[in-house]
């Protein structure tokens, strides 16, 4: 028999479909795979019985003829999606022994899809990081070449996807934590416009930049996965009432005469398949159109000052009084600083300490407001290209992954490491990366285009 | 602007961590580099003719109805609680002297 | 006489601003499904929301809206179409997100005032700066362990409106009756139960001090958390007093946030720590902005009640009331209500000062003395009606109508019922009063005699003799005009 693991996440489904094999024989697999591959530290918490019972009951639908959309699929979540009766840890000693009673809408929505859930995945402390070196629960390798990082913050789901470890995996991304280590790991990851998944559930790192997203090992798996996270949740404010696309209905591979932005900015480093790609958008009917989209440079600045300023916010929960790990103290002052000096790692309370200027009288006024403006002409920069065009293409992230050792020197802080991401992730628009390091940005609200024009990019070899 | 170490060790505060002398003194000088960066590139005089913007999501608030649908579960809420709490109460070091 | 302070060096005055946190009425708290309900076993009325946990995000109860629009129109003040909500972070035991989610930059209302009345009977308007829509914090419980506070978060997240008024106080009375009003306002409005027992209505005073005459403020005082009336009067007529004590002996004090004792009757500083707070802002990204249509906020205008300053002028335009009467009985809205329905018996109306004696007189007493709230008085206000109906209709005369009153408080029967049960009705048959009357007359011919010879005044005595005869069942008129009758026949 040949190893299902190797089967995408579409062949998987449709495998399950036809009745090829079961749910129990796809689990058992990956739960095999992922055994084999520990020395990877993809996962934080693995869930084998919990998958086991649910491939049973997914088995159990596909007998009675009432399979979900992702019926049997096994699937992993990054650890920052709240999970009820699974240990949810943001990757941080501070949760370490957090169990949730509640469950986060899009996980919600992935088991009532029919989803089977193998494991919780490795991440940077509370998604932190583009290395996925800061977790409290150790480094987690690529899987191409052990020596470096899978990119980050979503690394475990990264390398748990390449290691075919599970069919696809949640995400999240702040400021490209799904696209940077997709692209790493050389596999696909989709972020929806930000309004289209529940935040519901998810820890938060900064509010007004998270959002839930897939990573897979084709576009057409990312869609499978995405269509069901998606739409209305009437526990988020910010979660949009539009009607969720047709997504894997979208992908007809057809691009002919779509307008496709290449903007400048983001072209100072190529990789080398490149000339090649768009070539090859030409050959499919494309029409390539050079954009200006000048205030690219400014969006590292920007995050910087946004997500620090809302994550010194959104980490004041943790204190140790209600839930978490608790470091005793004589006062009620001395326990909180025992357990958030003890219980947080450096690179999250060096962020917070410096988050709190920016919400402090002199800091909001002189620089988080002045940022947020700038985030206004990044948006604008959008605004303006996508009256001229359908879509935005460009490289993910230009350059190889770093050596653990480099990422601990601070390798991550260059200047290529995620200068193409960040700008999607402050205006919010839906973007993805192919497996080929490559990616799309589209309109406010228009996934299906971004997801169709990915799916061509990766017919490409 | 620059940021010295007591204002290091003052931000530290308010969000209950530490930070030793020496690391506030190094912490300081790089974020003080740092703001002198944005600062600059903040002096862009396009920012004024732009609103800041809050968030990426432009859609109305949604209101929710006066209904209870919540509440009622407290053993739910008091699961993960620390050491020290009990059926009824979650427990802190005591708050007034 | 204004509240001037003789000092040994100067005469001083007061400049007194106060934050009152009202909590809202609303079945839900303001982001969470949650009870609101005041009480509850602890932690009950508590969502995963309402006790921090990660994930957990805001969605605003539309009820705390519109009640926060009411109480605005009862400040008279401006409803602001454009709101936003901000994180005001800080940590406390108390506070399970490390911030409170409160209207900084742009709160719902804004300007407005009340009017009071001040120590000289004069009306005193008091400006109100804004009105911000925020959460209340949990409840910490010190006397149950010796080491340890326990947390209770039913009250964490129950809306409040904050209503700032402007540093225009000048006196306690006036902060006083500032209070009153407001308590009175939002009672009417059924926006917040004004329960400062409770602490359903808290305050937060900040007073200082200055010479006669002088511009410009001095350092200011913060005294948190006074929950009466009279302790606020009391809190700042004990601060005015400290400050002015302290600049006399030329001593100067920081810029702080004290405490009210109302044990030791002092004001102390909060430990220096507590006093440390740097409160920090910025927009909350969980919540859009709360952007309201006019027809929206018109429509909630359109259904307000009418208030007490209305209801007091339209008691004394069309009812005929006079002012005392009118403010008493609007003064609080229970008493309002119990009046409006004992004056209208179905389509007619009562007379409204026979009403109005009625209900501040005997109802007053009888409540007061069995500490009986008024929307709880076994004298059903339909029957209070129907009392004074049968004493204009002759039935009974007014003197047995109190008694019938106290039997009605006591047993909650109605009037018709009690005068029935033991036989009250007036005599109103003609032949026997009139009997009653020859007999009156035949034992007391001498003054009779007396009346004969000009001394008018001993009718009065005769018809009393007559209700006494009659324990009190004669009609008195009836019996008055055939008193006349019989002695001139005499």
């Amino acid at each position: 028999m040949t190893d299902l693991t190797n089967l995408t996440l579409s062949a998987t489904l449709k495998g399950l479909e036809n009745k090829e094999f079961s749910s129990v024989d796809v689990t058992k697999a990956y739960l095999q795979k992922m055994e084999d591959l520990r020395r990877l530290n993809a996962f934080i918490t693995e869930t084998p019985e919990h998958a086991l019972e649910m491939a049973k009951a997914s088995d159990e639908h596909r007998a009675k003829g009432i399979a979900g959309k992702l019926e049997g699929a096994p699937i992993a979540i990054k650890d920052m999606f709240c999970t009820k009766g699974i240990r949810t840890t943001a990757a941080s000693k501070i949760l370490s022994n957090f169990v949730p009673e509640f469950e986060a809408t899009t996980t919600e929505r992935l088991w009532q899809a029919g989803a089977v859930c193998l494991g919780k995945t490795n991440t940077d402390e509370f998604a932190m990081g583009s290395s996925t070196i800061t977790s409290y629960f150790g480094v987690t390798h690529n899987p191409h070449d052990e020596t470096r990082v899978p990119g980050g913050s979503s690394g475990g789901s990264a390398a748990a996807v390449a290691a075919h470890m599970c069919a696809a995996a949640t995400g999240t991304e702040t400021g490209g934590s799904i696209r940077h280590p997709a692209s790493f790991c050389q596999i696909s990851g989709f972020k929806p416009t930000y309004g289209r998944c529940s935040r519901y559930g998810v820890v938060a790192y900064a509010s007004s930049l998270d959002e839930p997203g897939v990573l897979a090992r084709t576009i057409e798996d990312c869609a499978h996965m995405i269509e069901p996270m998606m739409g209305y949740d009437p526990k988020d404010s910010t979660c949009s009432k539009r009607e969720v696309p047709d997504l894997v209905g979208a992908l007809d591979k057809n691009i002919k005469g779509m307008k496709i932005g290449i903007p400048k900015e983001y072209t100072e480093l190529v990789p080398d398949n490149w000339e090649p790609a768009l070539q090859f958008l030409k050959e499919q009917g494309a029409e390539l159109i050079d954009v200006d989209m000048p205030h690219t440079e400014e969006a590292g600045m920007v995050y910087y000052v946004i997500s620090q300023g809302e994550a010194t916010t959104n980490l004041a929960r943790y204190d140790g009084a209600r839930y978490g790990v608790r470091v005793e103290g004589k006062t009620l002052d001395e326990m909180y600083m025992n357990t958030r000096m003890e219980g947080f790692g450096q690179e999250v309370r060096n962020r917070m300490i410096l988050g709190t200027f920016f919400t402090s009288a002199k800091g909001y006024n002189d620089y988080f407001v002045p940022a947020q403006k700038m985030r206004s002409l990044i948006k604008q920069d959008f605004d303006k290209a996508f009256e001229k065009v359908d879509v935005l293409f460009s490289p993910a992230v230009p350059i190889k992954p770093f050596t653990i050792e480099e990422a601990k020197h601070g390798a991550a802080k260059g200047r290529f490491n995620d200068n193409y991401l960040m700008p999607s992730c402050l205006t919010g628009v839906p973007a993805g990366c192919a497996n080929n390091g490559l990616q799309v940005i589209g309109r406010m609200w228009d996934d299906a285009t971004v997801l169709k024009v990915l799916d061509v990019v990766e017919m490409m070899k | 602007m620059k940021i010295d170490k007591n204002t290091i060790k003052e931000m530290a505060f308010w969000v209950r961590v530490r930070i030793p002398d020496e690391e506030a003194e190094v912490m300081a000088g790089e974020f003080t580099e740092t703001l002198n960066w944005i600062g600059e590139r903040l002096k862009n005089p396009e920012i004024n003719t732009v609103p800041p913007m809050v968030s990426p999501f432009d859609e109305p608030i949604t209101l929710r109805k006066d209904e209870v649908t919540d509440g009622d579960k407290v053993e739910s809420v008091l699961k993960n609680a620390p050491e020290g709490a009990t059926e009824e109460y979650f427990s802190v070091p005591k708050m007034v002297e | 006489m204004t509240y001037i302070i003789k000092g040994k060096t100067a005469d001083w005055e007061m400049i007194c601003g106060l934050e009152v946190h009202c909590e809202i009425l609303s079945n839900s708290k303001v982001f969470s499904g949650a009870s609101a309900e005041f009480g509850g076993l602890p932690n009950t009325h508590v969502a995963f929301l309402d006790c921090g946990m990660p994930g957990q995000l805001p969605v605003l109860n539309e009820k705390c809206v519109e009640q926060c629009i009411k109480t605005g129109f009862g400040l008279n003040a401006k409803i602001n179409k454009h709101s936003v909500f901000d994180r005001k972070n800080y940590f406390y035991g108390d506070l399970p997100t490390g911030y409170q989610i409160t209207q900084l930059f742009y709160p719902i209302v804004g300007e407005g005032y009340v009017d009071v009345t001040d120590e000289d009977g004069n009306i005193k308007r008091i400006g109100v700066e804004r009105l911000h829509l925020e959460q209340d914090a949990g409840k910490s419980i010190h006397d149950m362990h010796p080491t340890q506070s326990y947390l209770d978060f039913n009250r964490a997240g129950v809306g409040l409106m904050e209503i700032v008024s402007k540093p225009d106080i000048r006196s306690p009375e006036q902060a006083g009756d500032y209070l009153r009003k407001l308590r009175s306002m939002v009672r009417y409005l059924g926006t917040c139960d004004g329960n400062m027992d409770e602490g359903s209505m808290r305050c937060d005073i900040n007073v200082s001090v200055r010479p006669v005459g002088e511009e410009g403020f001095r350092h200011r005082v913060e005294i948190k958390n006074v929950n009466s009336v009279k302790f606020v009067m009391q809190a700042i007529d004990l601060e005015v007093h400290r400050q002015i004590n302290l600049y006399e002996q030329g001593l100067d004090f920081p810029q702080e946030t004290r405490l009210f004792d109302a044990v030791n009757m002092e004001t102390r500083a909060m430990r220096s720590k507590e006093n440390a707070l740097d409160y920090r802002y910025f927009p909350d990204p969980d919540l859009p902005p709360l952007n309201l249509t006019e027809e929206y906020i018109e429509n909630i205008r359109v259904n307000l009640p009418e208030m007490p300053e209305a209801k007091k002028k339209r008691y004394m335009e069309s009812l005929g009331l006079p002012e005392y009467d009118a403010r008493i009985l609007t003064s609080d809205k229970d008493t309002a209500i119990y009046f409006e329905r004992a004056l209208h018996g179905g389509a007619t109306q009562r007379d409204p000062k026979k009403v109005a004696n009625w209900v501040m007189g005997d109802l007053f007493a009888a409540l007061n003395r069995e500490y009986i709230a008024i929307e709880d008085s076994p004298v059903r206000p339909e029957d209070l009606g129907s009392l004074i109906d049968l004493i204009n209709d002759g039935k009974i005369s007014g003197k047995i109508a109190k008694e019938v009153f106290e039997d009605m408080f006591t047993t909650g029967k109605s009037a018709a019922a009690i005068v029935e049960e033991k036989g009250l009705k007036q005599v109103s048959d003609t032949g026997a009063i009139e009997k009653m009357i020859d007999e009156v007359i035949a034992a007391n011919m001498d003054k009779v005699a007396e009346i004969k010879a000009g001394k008018d005044k001993l009718k009065g005595w005769f018809v009393g003799q007559i209700m006494k005869a009659s324990q009190g069942k004669v009609n008195p008129g009836l019996a008055n005009q055939l008193l006349e009758k019989k002695l001139s026949e005499v």
